[in-house]
């Protein structure tokens, strides 16, 4: 049991998150972008945070960086489907700035479950 | 004239002849009368038949006997003077002729010398006789040509001061063999020296006469002054024709009428490789392919050399290439239009052959992957959005089929909906693969670990009817590498070795190899070593188009691990492999492949610096070797030790409009030494830069900024400090971007987001390469 930040500004990937991590137990509460999602992080405590990166108003890899100049403890998922315009894969970036784990779109809802345990599982 | 018949001697003997003749008659008639009178007669006759009475009178006898004699003496009288007489008219015909032609001679002989007389004078060529040195007769051309008002004033004169110094001993000696020798056939050319000073060129000849009945020289001599003059000018031109010809780089014929050559320059040894004296008097038809290339042929037969000709052929050297011409000819004629044969001009277009077809080829190879690339964007550009709808799809339709009890009916359409959505995240895969810039973790990886772990999958996928070899060196270094696109580098080649086999039986063979390159040795990769665009694919044309070599990337000196794919299926034909790589091009039917296998090995092996050489022909099969490099490329992410030499103390202005980025940047930078000033305004920036230009080493700077952009900035500063290094970062780099930054002079590029650490790389990159001298200048 423990309270994750899904930022995704696709609603319905959210939405998918959302019905898995909350069937494995956890809380879950929405951003659609990385500004909303600071903003969310600054009024709350979460254990996780699971965030896109290709995003409006703030992309993924600046909000790893905030979450880690800010909440070092946080665990972070990255989970994308590459770049919006480009190719670039920005996984390793992400990974290199933080990112405790990282996933590429399309996911398996069970990888990302079994993610979660071992982050926080880790964490315990 | 009668006077002188009359006084001829024969009629003269033939008159006495006469008289001697009658007087001789009438002796004979008078002795004959006396001795009848003394009835001699018949005594004579009784003496005559009876030697007995032989004793008579002999008066009658002696008288008889003398009227005998002088009758043998009459009648030859008589015959010597109608012998006489005969001769007397054939002697006077014969004179009369012999008088007649006198006669007519002596006219001839007048009229002879008058004719003589104005053709000496008529004369355009001089005619001079001299005796003993001085001049003793001229003819009025001789007169004018010397200057002279009347002949009286040549006449008398020594003939030496009017030969040119340099001419005068040759004159004299000519002159005493003419006399001594009698010759008459010397001829030769002098200077003459005109009475006033003026100097002419005469062909000159001497002959013997008598003049007043003393040995004298008659010359005759012609101005030759003018033509000499035009042979001299003729002479001019002919080596300045020569000197042009010579001069000429392109091969220059001369031929006859009957096609053989008689002139030709060094341009013909330096591209023919004859020398003149191989080639003068050889048919032109030695340096051409094929008839007639040089003389052409009408359509009787005949050479058309007297007809221009401007056309391209093949030729062949002395050494038997073959190369293209390019031809022009021009007849040659005579004053009167009469073709004498041709001059033509071959160049040599080989060198220009292989520069077009090169360029040709080159622009093809240029469209070919700027096509490549732009699927490749649009690839890339989908695939994000792609990927959250399959997410989506693949997500839910894992819940859904998770809440269904096992025996659900609706349980198998699910399974259906997360197959097809499988396939789809493979497609995309494989598209972002295509794409090269899916590039996951590069880490070392063991290729004869990753084929074993290949191989068991193979021989499971694979139809049974192809037999799977392998020979796998142990010894190959690890290559920086993907492993999940190494499987499927092997995979898609081998899967596709399965499809050319079909369902005859056939090998498979798996190879590893280490392999050292280095110096272009070897000749088979050369095409990979070169100084070729990396982007671009280079093929070559084998067995008459029945099969073709491909060369894909650019492999530098070092060591490489390669793997072979090859197969003893059906092969490809040249024009089958010059589209195998593009994506979405299959030869299997549909649902068999994506069309995107091989383009997809091609993205890989491009993201990890790598090379493809193809080698196929139909029904012999085909072989692929896939080149990896054991070094590790240009790290993406700094490593602890490349960040020590990531430092330095350069002065950096960072312009980017977004704050958090700026300042995240500026520290990153800060750590490794560099004095950062940061701003987040680009107009601000460049005012800035306006006022204190010297104060930073270098700019970097976002391309997509309020304002002014990027690409704008470096524009300006660049126009302010020409020296100026500038890295401009961009979320999105499209070729117009690329472009226009480039030609402003951008030096680096680095797509957002970006790290400081790959900044501070970049810095160094740039100064380090500033501070040593750039490799292959000067």
């Amino acid at each position: 049991m423990a309270r994750i930040l899904v930022i995704d500004d696709e609603p319905a990937i959210r939405g998918l998150l959302r019905q898995v991590l909350e069937r494995a137990g956890h809380s879950v509460a929405e951003a659609s972008n990385g500004r909303e999602g600071i903003d969310q992080l600054e009024a709350d405590d979460f254990e996780m945070v699971i965030t896109d990166i290709v995003m409006p108003e703030r992309e993924g890899i600046e909000t790893i960086m905030r979450i880690k100049q800010g909440r070092p403890k946080t665990k972070i998922i990255v989970i994308s489907g590459g770049g919006h315009r480009l190719a670039m894969d920005f996984l390793p970036v992400a990974k290199e700035l933080g990112a405790d784990l990282t996933f590429p779109k399309p996911f398996k809802p069970a990888e990302i479950i079994e993610a979660v345990d071992t982050l926080l599982g880790k964490a315990a | 004239m009668d006077q002188q018949k009359e006084s001829i001697v024969p009629q003269v003997r033939n008159s006495r002849a006469r008289i001697d003749f009658i007087v001789a008659a009438v002796v004979t008639v008078v002795l004959y009368v006396v001795a009848a009178a003394f009835d001699m007669t018949e005594r004579f006759l009784v003496w005559a038949l009876n030697y007995e009475q032989f004793e008579l009178d002999e008066v009658p006898f002696a008288f008889g006997l003398g009227a005998l004699a002088f009758g043998w003496y009459s009648f030859r009288r008589w015959r010597e003077y109608t012998e006489a007489e005969r001769r007397t008219v054939e002697t006077r015909h014969k004179l009369t002729r012999e008088i007649d032609g006198r006669t007519a001679a002596e006219t001839a002989l007048t009229e002879s010398e008058e004719r003589y007389r104005r053709l000496v004078e008529l004369s355009p060529e001089g005619i001079m006789v001299h005796v003993d040195g001085r001049i003793a007769f001229v003819n009025p051309a001789a007169n004018r040509m010397l200057g002279a008002a009347t002949p009286e004033a040549l006449i008398g004169r020594e003939i030496a001061p009017l030969v040119h110094p340099d001419d005068r001993a040759a004159a004299r000696a000519q002159v005493r063999r003419v006399l001594n020798e009698g010759r008459a056939d010397l001829r030769a050319e002098q200077v003459l020296i005109a009475l006033d000073g003026r100097e002419f060129t005469v062909e000159t000849s001497w002959t013997p006469i008598l003049h007043a009945g003393r040995p004298a020289v008659l010359k005759v001599f012609r101005d030759i002054s003018a033509r000499k003059q035009a042979e001299a000018a003729l002479m001019q031109q002919k080596s300045l024709l020569e000197s042009i010809i010579r001069s000429v780089p392109d091969a220059v014929l001369v031929a006859g009428m009957d096609g053989r050559i008689t002139l030709s320059n060094g341009g013909v040894t330096a591209i023919f490789g004859y020398r003149p004296d191989e080639i003068i008097g050889q048919p032109t038809g030695l340096l051409t392919v094929g008839p007639g290339r040089i003389n052409g042929n009408r359509k009787d037969g005949e050479p058309a050399l007297a007809e221009p000709l401007s056309a391209e052929g093949a030729y062949r050297r002395k050494n038997g290439d073959v190369f293209p011409a390019e031809t022009v000819r021009s007849p040659i004629r005579d004053a009167k239009g009469r073709p004498l044969g041709a001059i033509t001009v071959i160049r040599d277009i080989s060198e220009r052959k292989r520069a077009d077809q090169e360029k040709a080829s080159l622009q093809e190879q240029m469209h070919q992957s700027q096509k490549l690339e732009s699927l490749g964007t649009l690839a890339g550009g989908i695939a994000h959005d792609f990927n959250n709808l399959l997410a989506i799809i693949n997500g839910y339709g894992e819940l859904v089929i998770n809440d269904l009890e096992a025996q659900h009916p609706v349980r198998k359409n699910v399974a259906e909906i997360l197959a097809a959505g499988r396939r789809a995240e493979e497609l995309v895969a494989q598209i972002l693969a295509y794409s090269r810039n899916d590039r996951r973790e590069l880490k070392p990886l063991q290729l004869d670990a990753l084929l074993t772990e290949d191989l068991g999958m193979l021989r499971a996928t694979l139809p049974a009817t192809l037999e799977v070899k392998s020979d796998i060196a142990k010894n190959v270094p690890p290559v920086m590498a993907d492993a999940t696109q190494m499987h499927q580098v092997i995979m898609n080649l081998c899967v596709n070795a399965g499809h050319a086999t079909g369902k005859s039986p056939g090998h498979l063979n798996l190879r590893l190899r280490a392999r050292t390159l280095g110096g272009g040795r070897d000749k088979q990769l050369r095409p990979l070593l070169a100084e070729w665009p990396a982007s671009l694919r280079r093929i070559d044309s084998i067995a008459n188009g029945r099969g073709g070599r491909m060369w894909i990337g650019r492999l530098h000196a070092g060591r490489y691990g390669v793997i072979t794919v090859q197969d003893t299926g059906s092969g490809m034909d040249f024009s089958t492999l010059q589209r195998v790589f593009d994506p979405f091009f299959t030869t299997k039917v549909v649902g068999d492949g994506t069309g995107l296998g091989l383009a997809s090995v091609e993205g890989i092996v491009r993201g990890h610096d790598g090379a493809i050489v193809v080698e196929t022909e139909l029904g012999q099969g085909t072989r692929f070797d896939v080149f990896l490099p054991t070094e590790a490329p240009a790290p993406t992410l700094a490593t602890t030790e490349d960040e020590q030499s990531y430092q330095g103390d350069e002065r950096i202005l960072l312009v980017d409009d977004d704050e958090s980025l700026v300042q995240a940047i500026s520290l990153g930078l800060g750590k490794f030494g560099y004095d950062v000033t940061a701003m987040t305004d680009g107009t601000e920036a460049m005012e800035a830069f306006r006022d204190t230009p010297n104060r930073w080493d270098l700019v970097v700077a976002d391309h997509m900024m309020p304002g002014l952009t990027g690409v704008e900035l470096a524009e300006q500063a660049l126009g302010i400090r020409p020296d100026l290094p500038i890295i401009l970062c961009t979320g999105l780099m499209d070729s117009a971007t690329r472009d226009s930054a480039l030609t402003v002079g951008v030096r680096e590029f680095h797509l957002k987001p970006v790290l400081a650490s790959d900044l501070a790389a970049s810095v160094r990159r740039i100064f380090n390469a500033e501070s040593v001298p750039a490799k292959g200048v000067a």
